[in-house]
């Protein structure tokens, strides 16, 4: 017993790189309780719906919609990103189609964190899914990015984790219109985000309550720019002193207590490396 | 049914039924949040009901088993930390034998009420443990302050869940090894 206790303690205290070998058996632990938790976690959603169900015509008809619109904006968004980059280039840039996707609809097993902030998924190595795969929800409201897999399960870090990180966005003033870019937005506590923007020209506009905030960052992969981040959200924007405004965002769903969510893997053949940009003058 | 497959059988459904009903009894404290634990009072339960030395290998394994299913997000991959909650676990399984003797142990209050020190005592071993990890293996994000007030919060919380299970688990006492005060009584007369 006292050895037992012993090896605990001095297990405890062991560096990281000594001990990645226990994730595995982790994995597998989460394994063997997911019958257990997985039909919790669905029969509490269940009872307990986070948000009041739609008939499911208007259900699909609104996520259509929503992909549409995300689309739309992501091919503006290309479109600017084109032109930057042939004005950089004097021409030469490269330009690269869009990566081929394919989308996964997997159910939840439930939390996989005692501090909250990650989701267990059902679909791992063998449905394809790789480290940094994005998960979105049926919609387009952002959830974060795959951080482990398993061979059945992988785990995902909530954008809204305080582990995530700071994440770029795009307030979108109309339904169309691009609005400031508001650079930083960092997880809080309460799941929400905060950031600061600060918005210039000859007529600013206060941003507002309820404006949707689009994921426009360079350190996620380019299929899930124009995704939504969440909506700014209570505390009201306030402006200080400096002229800044700080604002907080919530994600548009409780992203704790999802029941499926939805993998965007890359394919493998998108993942070959593209020719380097020419430099001798535009011979081939 | 065997005692040790039938706590295993308990504590897979607690671990399960814990990590399934988090997400919605969770209560967020800042960046943390606190949940209630059933797998502490599981653990309480078996510590009233039991021999010493099963009480005390049922609290490393259902440590061990907390463990390896709560994972400790980092800014690259989660980590699995085996040790914490295990050793947190023995020492509130001492504490509970050490203080058994003078409470009603058929009394399912009694597992609630034992939950709260219980819990507290796992989670001060926890955050104690891991904040002197956090000296030398800075990998993991740790504010032991934060961590320890979500944590005490989530001890608080742990007292109607001891209640529940309290009352559940009651008619297995004699099966853990819980004897009745009168059969005992009985047996020292003759």
């Amino acid at each position: 017993m006292a050895a037992a206790v012993g090896g605990l303690v001095v297990a405890a205290l062991i560096p990281t790189r000594w001990m990645r070998w226990v994730n595995a058996v982790g994995n597998r632990a989460g394994m063997v309780i997911a019958p257990v938790k997985g039909p919790v976690w669905s029969l509490v959603n269940w009872i307990a719906p986070t948000e009041t169900p739609k008939p499911e015509a208007i259900r699909v008809l609104e996520q259509d919609r929503d992909r549409w619109k995300q689309l739309y904006l992501h091919a503006l968004s290309d479109h600017d990103d084109w032109v930057r980059k042939i004005e950089q280039m004097y021409g030469k840039g490269t330009l690269y189609a869009d990566l081929p996707l394919r989308q996964l609809l997997r159910p939840v097993v439930g939390p996989s964190a005692e501090a909250g902030g990650q989701l267990e998924i059902r679909g791992g190595l063998r449905d394809g899914v790789a480290l940094n795969t994005v998960v979105t929800t049926e919609g387009v409201q952002l959830v974060g990015k795959v951080v482990r897999v398993g061979p059945r399960t992988s785990y995902v870090r909530l954008l809204t984790d305080s582990t995530a990180g700071a994440i770029d966005g795009r307030i979108m003033t109309t339904d169309k219109d691009p609005g400031p870019l508001c650079k930083a937005l960092y997880p809080v506590g309460g799941r929400m985000l905060q950031g600061r923007i600060r918005i210039e020209g000859p007529n600013p506009k206060a941003p507002e309550v309820g404006q949707l905030v689009r994921l426009v960052d360079d350190r996620w992969p380019r299929s899930a720019q124009m995704l939504v981040i969440g909506a700014i959200a209570d505390p009201p924007p306030r402006q200080e002193s400096t002229g800044w405004y700080v604002i907080t965002v919530k994600p548009t769903v409780d992203l704790d207590r999802l029941s499926e969510v939805l993998l965007r893997i890359t394919l493998p053949e998108a993942e070959e490396p593209l020719p380097a940009p020419s430099t001798d003058g535009g011979k081939p | 049914m065997p005692v040790p497959l039938l706590v295993v059988v308990l504590g897979w459904l607690c671990l399960g039924i814990e990590a399934g009903l988090r997400g919605v009894l969770s209560i967020s404290v800042g960046q943390m949040q606190s949940a209630p634990s059933l797998v502490i009072p599981l653990m309480v339960f078996v510590c009233i009901c039991s021999p010493p030395m099963q009480a005390l290998w049922t609290a490393i394994g259902l440590g061990v088993a907390l463990d390896l299913i709560w994972q400790h997000p980092t800014a690259t991959e989660p980590l699995t930390i085996i040790g914490p909650n295990a050793v947190g676990f023995f020492v509130a399984a001492q504490f509970i034998l050490a203080i058994r003797g003078m409470v009603i142990r058929r009394n399912p209050l009694t597992a609630a009420a034992l939950s709260f020190p219980g819990a507290a005592i796992v989670h001060i071993v926890v955050v104690a443990i891991l904040t002197i990890r956090h000296v030398w293996d800075p990998a993991l994000p740790w504010a032991p302050t934060a961590e320890l007030g979500a944590r005490m919060l989530s001890a608080v919380l742990t007292i109607p869940a001891g209640l529940v299970v309290g009352v559940l688990l009651m008619p297995l006492a004699p099966a853990l090894g819980m004897t009745s005060g009168q059969s005992r009584s009985y047996a020292t007369r003759r």
